[in-house]
């Protein structure tokens, strides 16, 4: 399993310390380095890499069951419904404390929207909801550093959170993390990317400035141009619902994955039963294809299956 | 517990601290760190009892009657070491001239000490006469192949000289030497001031033991009393030192740096069946205390980056030969001043580009340093005084009498003040006496073991 293998050589790491029998690197140490939530329904892995000495992403999942009375916007069906959600953030390398900010941003959002789904707010509006409480959440964080009369830049963090439901998949984004749609295998059905990205190359390749090629070697390829713990405007999310036809997979993850996909299509969908299997192997994925950036998957199931509810979400940080 | 012939050493705990900075500056290759460790072999029953083994190599040259006090001093000073050894110790004396003869006893053998071998033995020691030359290499030899006969004790010899191997080539010597490393351990005595330092020394740290300038003929028998007694407090045979590096690393030195300076980087021996690992075998060990420091060059990381560049730890020979550590736990004090217990040494390298952090020197690195520094003055000082260049002489020891203050080597400074002149500022060199000169070389070597703070 990816925890156990040295982010320098791939070698395995002896069980005695944290350093790899082969070339000695540092390999596990923080709580974050390798991370795994598995809430039954839905799963997923954040994982350092193989280049960075911490963890910038974050990722919380939760698992909750709406009682019909409180969620007649929901859907028709009678009984309890079954919603997963996932937020993952990744923190703006530039910015002050943004292994501290997308951490933030992951658990404020999470919290937001289960508490809004619960009170029957619609999946695109409980979303609206938990990234204004984000974003708020991460500029406050900016605030305490200028009390500290610490001169630095102000935190800051992407987002991107899906909401399952039994009948819809409704995602949210600020900045350059991706939500992808991978119907169950049929040859009609091809993956899709949800998430257009607030980045400096997603905006010249839509204004037709430059060629892919031209603008990918630009150094400013990588810049988001949309974040949250902006403090001067208020942020302008992106939020989308999609009713699929059949079932599928929604893939939600940092771009220290999609980095390493030239295409949606590599996206697997054959994991409706074991998510987490699914995120692990998305992670191996980008570890093996260089790890250059922290990588973090949510791979969660539509619809959600019920009945799967572990009893909480199990977070493990490698041995 | 209450007899002394039922005390025996259990198999010794060790318990150390790694002292290094962890920081280095981006690009630097060098990892310094001292390691210091301590042993309790605490008295236990006599079941566990380790078996021991000891000969003494008495040198009975013609020279040992000149004057014949050193011959008869050496025979009592035996004699001694004979009474100190407990019930059930394998012994034996061997006789060096040219080539080594048996005294006791007779047949070439290890015999289990009881009353009546204890006084048959010393019987024989009377008897003895002194003639002949001196090949020390032919006398370890032949004390190899009684001791060999003993795999699982803790084999130990006593070697008394008074003169120089004169009649083996140092090719000799240095051959039967690599065939009893790892064999026994030895304690190195020579008397008057007709031996050299450096041949006992060179002899002493093969074997892991010490050596002494014994001045007095009659202070031999308690130095053979006490030497016996240290012997068998050993509790485990054959501790090495074994060390674990990164692929691309590779080790500068490693030296015990106290009680004695003994440079282990040549001793190396692959570990069997480990890769990247090492052993360097330290001789036996009892209740007892030791200093180390290691040197690696590790392939710079990347700033912020941390790399293990050492691991150390601790093994013993075990019954069938195989390594087997000891029971052990280090002490690591972080950059934030927490501590933390491994089960061997970890001596780390994180790179940065904070100065501050970089330079710092740890004050235990810099005495280890400091320290060698010292002794290769004191030699290299000595060494210029036989090479004829008086000046040079004079240079290193003035070098080495400012390093001796600023370590606190109040001993060394002792000796070296015996030959300054405090008036002219200078080393009186011409009327340095041979025993003078002797015992600066050998307190050049000895070390006092740092504090365990």
């Amino acid at each position: 399993m990816t925890g156990q293998f040295c982010r320098q050589c791939a070698e395995p790491v002896g069980p005695r310390d944290r350093f790899c029998e082969h070339c000695g690197s540092w390999v596990a140490a923080s709580r974050r380095d390798h991370v795994e939530i598995d809430v039954g329904s839905a799963a997923g892995v954040s994982d350092r890499g193989l280049r960075h000495h911490r963890n910038e992403d974050a990722l919380a999942l939760r698992d909750i069951s709406v009682a019909p009375a409180l969620g007649p916007a929901l859907g028709g069906a009678a009984g309890r419904r079954e919603m997963t959600v996932a937020v993952v953030c990744d923190g703006v390398s530039s910015s002050a404390r943004p292994d501290e900010a997308s951490e933030v941003a992951a658990e404020v959002a999470a919290e937001a929207l289960v508490a809004a789904l619960h009170a029957a707010d619609n999946p695109a509006a409980a979303t609206h909801q938990a990234i204004r409480a984000a974003d708020k959440a991460v500029a406050e964080m900016a605030d305490h550093a200028r009390a500290d009369g610490a001169v630095r830049s102000a935190p800051a963090c992407t987002f991107v959170s899906a909401v399952v439901t039994g009948n819809a998949v409704t995602v949210g984004w600020v900045g350059d993390s991706r939500a992808y749609w991978v119907p169950e295998a049929h040859p009609d059905a091809a993956p899709a990317q949800l998430t257009r990205d607030d980045s400096w190359l997603a905006e010249v390749l839509a204004a037709g400035t430059l060629s892919p090629a031209q603008a990918a070697a630009d150094r400013r390829a990588h810049a988001v141009t949309a974040w949250l713990g902006e403090a001067t405007e208020p942020v302008d999310p992106h939020v989308i619902t999609l009713e699929p036809e059949g079932p599928g997979v929604v893939v939600v993850c940092t771009d220290g994955l999609w980095n390493y996909l030239d295409t949606a299509d590599q996206l697997p969908a054959q994991a409706l039963d074991r998510p987490l299997d699914t995120a692990r192997r998305l992670v191996d994925l980008a570890l093996h294809r260089g790890g250059h950036d922290n990588i973090t998957v949510a791979v969660l199931p539509f619809p959600p299956a019920a009945g799967q509810r572990s009893p909480g979400g199990l977070s493990c940080p490698a041995a | 517990m209450s007899s002394s012939m039922t005390e025996f050493p259990a198999r010794p705990e060790a318990r150390g601290a790694v002292h290094q900075n962890l920081f280095l500056a981006r690009g630097a290759r060098e990892v310094h760190a001292v390691i210091t460790v301590d042993t309790e072999a605490g008295p236990v029953g006599s079941a566990s009892a380790p078996e021991a083994a000891e000969v003494l190599i008495l040198d009975c040259s013609g020279s040992m009657n000149h004057p014949p006090e050193k011959i008869t001093r050496a025979k009592q000073a035996a004699a001694v070491a004979i009474d100190e050894l407990r019930d059930g110790v394998w012994f034996a004396v061997v006789a060096g001239s040219v080539g080594a003869r048996m005294v006791w006893p007779p047949e070439p053998a290890l015999v289990a000490a009881d009353p009546h071998t204890r006084e048959a033995a010393k019987d024989a020691l009377r008897r003895l006469d002194a003639a002949g030359g001196t090949t020390v290499g032919a006398w370890l030899r032949q004390a190899g192949e009684l001791l060999r006969a003993r795999p699982e004790a803790i084999r130990h010899a006593i070697l008394l000289t008074d003169g120089r191997n004169q009649h083996e080539t140092p090719e000799e010597l240095a051959a039967a030497l690599r065939d009893c490393e790892g064999l026994f351990g030895c304690d190195c005595r020579g008397v008057g001031t007709d031996w050299s330092v450096a041949e006992l020394r060179m002899i002493s740290s093969a074997l892991g033991g010490t050596v002494e300038l014994v001045v007095e003929p009659a202070e031999l028998a308690d130095d053979f009393r006490a030497m016996t007694a240290t012997s068998m407090s050993k509790a485990v045979a054959e501790v090495s030192l074994r060390l674990w590096t990164p692929a691309g690393a590779t080790v500068r030195f490693i030296k015990q740096t106290a009680p004695t300076l003994v440079d282990l980087t040549a001793r190396r021996r692959a570990a069997a069946g480990l890769p990247q690992t090492s052993d360097y075998p330290t001789g036996s060990w009892g209740t007892e205390s030791r200093d180390y420091h290691v040197c690696i060059e590790l392939e710079p990381g990347e700033v912020g980056e941390e790399k293990l560049a050492c691991r150390v730890s601790f093994v013993h020979a075990g019954a069938d030969g195989a390594a087997q550590p000891l029971t052990q736990s280090f002490r690591h004090t972080e950059p934030d001043g927490r501590t933390n217990q491994f089960p061997s040494a970890l001596v780390r390298a994180m790179w940065t580009d904070d100065l501050a952090q970089s330079t710092v020197i740890n004050e235990k690195v810099a005495v280890v340093t400091g320290r060698a520094e010292l002794a290769k003055a004191v030699q290299d000082g000595l060494a210029a005084h036989h090479g004829g260049d008086p000046d040079l002489a004079v240079d290193c020891l003035t070098r080495a009498r400012k390093l001796a203050e600023q370590v606190h080597d109040t001993n060394l400074l002792a000796r070296l003040d015996q030959i300054y002149d405090p008036d002219t500022g200078t080393f009186q060199l011409n009327r340095m006496s041979a025993q003078q000169e002797m015992s600066l070389d050998i307190e050049s070597t000895k070390t006092t073991l740092l504090g365990r703070g």
